[in-house]
């Protein structure tokens, strides 16, 4: 039984073993440190929008306004700054930028009770087209060594993006773990309806949630434009949204809520970082990048549908159990307190 | 050889025919919801079937319509045995059931619904003039005053239920199964719908059956009556040959209550049981679908709420709770006034709620035990405010399921537990919220006669060491009787307020309370 649960949290990390020894079998430029660096570089910002995903989905939600809000809230940085404000209060006000976006759409998904998919999908159009407006769609360079240093700095020769990485996961650790808003993210992502009737804040819950998932997607634009150097208003609207939640899921953190952890959440931004790397170091086209992750994705949700399955040992067919889980991803909102 | 009668076209519908149940037993567990059921109906007839709840109506209901198949036992149709996996074979066969619930999606239109899985076709496109013109006749015959083209929505609660009827005529359905259709009905409506009813007997010679605990109505409709209690058939006839005291004993269990004999309960309680001190009083108490309910609890107390399905006993705990919200009425608890408007709310207060459906809205499946029990007071485990301390929260909860004799993977999640432990950790977490207000929705539902017991005694003696307040809402029959004080009989919303004492109580006049409202 132990060994098979090893195995079953051990897996991910020896798919990544695997990649790790063909990607370095494919080219002799995979495996050296200055690669293994960019990958860490890379593979910081893709755990900070997954730890941001992963609080999300504990909870059955999902926050589609991630990508979105890391391009926001570069952009509003090298704006502070350009005005003049000291680099730590754009970073740390972007950062809180972030944070207001996520508890506009917590309190949206809330009080008005529509759907996390609906709410974020608009976020991320909102989110997207402020920096286009601010900069009528052009990059603003960043000079400041203080702004620069948070994404290409370095404490004891660990770069400063890997060191903020670690403590963010640390402190999401100790929050799932050990304090109580942790167990209510998980009970309401649970059984929503039980969660409430044991006195569980439906309403705070939510609000820290997804205020916390924009805190993430804040920082991560802010190491992303500081990494860069330059602040491009469409920094976060590619793959980043979608690296999100592949991470999230294939570390298996549940999309229909209530499980996960952020252990296996950072092995899944480990593994989605590593194959975008080796993607490109073995001159893999960028195109074929979303379709790989797209397919990473299926099967991520694949497996954990089964495992749903095996646990709801119903007469049910699958696809009767997955339709009523993405029902309940999507109009989880609408089914709210039966306050009528 | 049973055949499929899903492809069958049909039978002459001019002479007479019957669908029957032979020997049907039907077994949940260890409880036989129908023990060896005969019954014949007969085409031209309108049938009603009455029973208390519980009594096996809506299980034989399921079977006619497919949505269970039976233990053992057949069913025959114009006989020739026929058996159904899916309701939609119950469909094909011609045998259609109008539910209590509306079905039919409220964003089609009239014609759209009617015609919903079997639409008209004409050169492969859509028929709709003549689904139109059929839809329009059917609404005339439904009296149902409306275009072919409204939807659904636009439509009253009652219009729609009238339409679900329309509906099942216009599949030509043979056989037509009402299962409490005048729950959402007006007066005039009810009228209107029996009107149907007896013309689809009558007229088209198709058989009609009612499952209906309004036994009055049910006499002034039907042509033939069967009563059901406890799974088995107590009596079955002729209306003309049937009295309404004969029939009230046979739906409340007991052939020796003499015919008509109304029950006078003790509406004075002993005065000692005044002395306690009051802990819960409910004034006026009144929603949306709750009327003018009053009631007092003293500590100590044991009040059980008893009443037909839908007589609004969930719906006052959950208000009591702060789950619903409430328009009228004041609550006073423990002598400050209490404003219930969430469970968060009612919880600081002191007030506990098991949930009826446990399964539902009752544990957190991914959870372990100690995790669901904890899970309401958190806030009495952490260090320096914020830190959980886990040792202390899993050795104080382990503490109890020990109390409580919970069996199973107690480390493992909830939902691998048996139901009747899932239900004890559940009370375990009403225990550990120490509560002075303990509500107790179906306590035991679906659990085994063993844990069953064990629950019991947990609730009493909680009472007797806590000296606390519980107000139990049962269909028990036995439940009621064997733990509670006192009993409140709850119909169509609303109490008269009175409590009965337990001890001057049986199963039989307690349903009768609960059929006729005058307690």
């Amino acid at each position: 039984m132990n060994i098979k649960k090893f195995l079953n949290e051990a897996s991910i990390l020896i798919v990544w073993l695997i990649l790790v020894g063909i990607f370095s079998l494919l080219s002799p430029n995979f495996f050296q440190t200055t690669n293994a660096v960019v990958l860490l570089l890379n593979g910081a910002i893709i755990a900070l929008i997954t730890l941001s995903q992963s609080f999300v989905l504990l909870t059955g939600g999902i926050d589609l306004s991630t990508g979105a809000v890391i391009s926001m809230t570069g952009i509003v940085a090298a704006v502070f700054m350009r005005s003049g404000a000291p680099w730590y209060v754009a970073a740390i006000g972007a950062s809180l930028l972030g944070v207001f976006a996520g508890v506009l759409n917590g309190l949206v998904i809330h009080y008005a009770g529509i759907p996390p998919f609906i709410v974020t999908f608009a976020a991320m159009g909102v989110a997207s087209a402020i920096p286009m407006i601010i900069t009528r769609a052009e990059s603003i360079k960043i000079a400041d060594p203080g702004f620069l240093w948070v994404g290409q700095g370095k404490i004891l020769s660990i770069p400063v993006p890997i060191i903020l990485v670690v403590i963010c996961a640390i402190l999401s650790t100790i929050l799932l773990k050990s304090t109580i808003i942790g167990t209510h993210i998980y009970a309401l992502g649970g059984n929503r309806l039980a969660a409430r009737l044991s006195g569980v804040n439906i309403m705070r819950t939510t609000i820290f949630v997804y205020g916390l998932s924009g805190l993430f997607a804040g920082m991560a634009g802010v190491v992303a434009t500081s990494r860069l150097g330059v602040a491009y208003p469409q920094t976060g609207t590619g793959n980043q949204l979608f690296y999100s939640i592949a991470a999230a899921v294939v570390g298996g953190v549940s999309l229909f809520g209530g499980i996960g952890k952020i252990r296996g959440a950072m092995s899944g931004a480990l593994l989605i970082a590593t194959i975008s790397n080796g993607m490109n170091v073995v001159n893999i086209s960028s195109y074929w990048q979303p379709l790989v992750i797209g397919l990473i994705i299926l099967a991520g949700v694949g497996f954990d549908s089964a495992r749903t399955l095996t646990r709801n040992k119903s007469k049910k067919s699958r696809s009767a159990i997955i339709t009523t889980k993405i029902k309940g991803l999507v109009g989880r909102a609408s089914t709210r307190e039966g306050k009528k | 050889m049973k055949k499929d009668v899903s492809r069958e076209v049909g039978f002459e519908m001019t002479r007479e025919w019957t669908l029957s149940a032979e020997h049907l037993s039907q077994e949940f567990g260890s409880t036989k919801a129908l023990d060896d059921v005969t019954l014949i109906f007969t085409s031209g007839e309108i049938h009603g079937i009455v029973g208390h709840n519980g009594a096996g109506k809506s299980t034989l209901l399921q079977i006619f319509s497919g949505a269970l198949s039976p233990t053992s036992g057949g069913i025959n149709l114009d006989s020739s045995p026929v058996s159904f996996i899916e309701p939609y074979q119950a469909y094909a066969a011609g045998i259609a059931c109008v539910y209590q619930e509306l079905s039919l999606p409220i964003n089609l239109t009239i014609w759209q619904s009617l015609f919903l899985g079997h639409e008209l076709r004409k050169n492969g496109l859509l028929d709709k003039k003549e689904m139109r013109r059929i839809s329009t006749a059917v609404c005339k015959d439904i009296e149902v005053d409306a275009d072919a083209d409204t939807i659904l929505s636009n439509l009253s609660v009652s219009q729609r239920q009238l339409l679900e009827i329309g509906a099942a005529i216009n599949r030509k359905a043979k056989v037509i199964l009402f299962d409490e259709p005048t729950t959402a009905l007006e007066p005039t409506q009810i009228s209107l719908l029996f009107s149907i009813m007896r013309k689809l007997a009558h007229e088209q010679n198709l058989i009609v059956v009612l499952v209906d605990h309004r036994l009055d109505e049910v006499l002034s409709v039907c042509d033939r009556v069967t009563a059901l209690a406890d799974g088995k058939i107590r009596l079955s006839g002729k209306k003309n040959e049937i009295s309404i005291g004969s029939l009230t004993n046979a739906v409340i269990g007991n052939r020796e209550r003499s015919a008509g004999e109304v029950i006078t309960p003790d509406q004075t309680l002993k005065k000692e049981q005044r002395k306690k001190s009051l802990l819960l009083e409910v004034k006026h108490l009144g929603s949306e679908r709750l009327h003018d309910i009053s009631l007092v609890l003293e500590e100590g107390e044991i009040l059980g709420i008893y009443g037909l399905n839908g007589s609004g006993r969930s719906r006052f705990l959950r208000t009591l709770y702060g789950d619903l919200s409430f328009t009228n009425g004041e609550i006073t608890l423990v002598g400050s006034n209490y404003l219930p408007s969430s469970p968060h709310y009612a919880l600081s207060k002191g007030v506990a709620y098991l949930s009826e459906e446990r399964k539902k809205d009752g544990f957190i499946p991914l959870l372990t035990p100690t995790e669901n029990m904890t899970l309401p007071i958190l806030h009495l485990y952490r260090r320096l405010r914020i830190f959980l301390n886990h040792n202390l929260k899993n050795s104080s909860a382990l503490a109890i399921l020990k109390k409580l004799n919970v069996r199973g993977d107690i480390s493992g999640l909830i939902m691998r537990l048996s139901g009747g432990n899932q239900q004890k950790v559940l009370f375990a977490r009403s225990i550990m919220q120490k509560p002075i207000l303990l509500l107790l929705d179906e306590p035991t539902k679906g659990i085994d006669i063993g844990a069953k017991i064990e629950i019991y005694d947990l609730i009493k003696s909680l009472v007797k060491s806590e000296n606390i307040g519980v107000i139990l809402v049962s269909s028990e029959e036995e439940e009621i009787l064997s733990i509670t004080d006192t009993v409140m009989i709850f119909r169509n919303g609303t109490s008269s307020g009175i409590k009965n004492k337990t001890s001057e109580l049986d199963i039989a006049n307690l349903r009768l309370l609960a059929l006729q409202g005058k307690n």
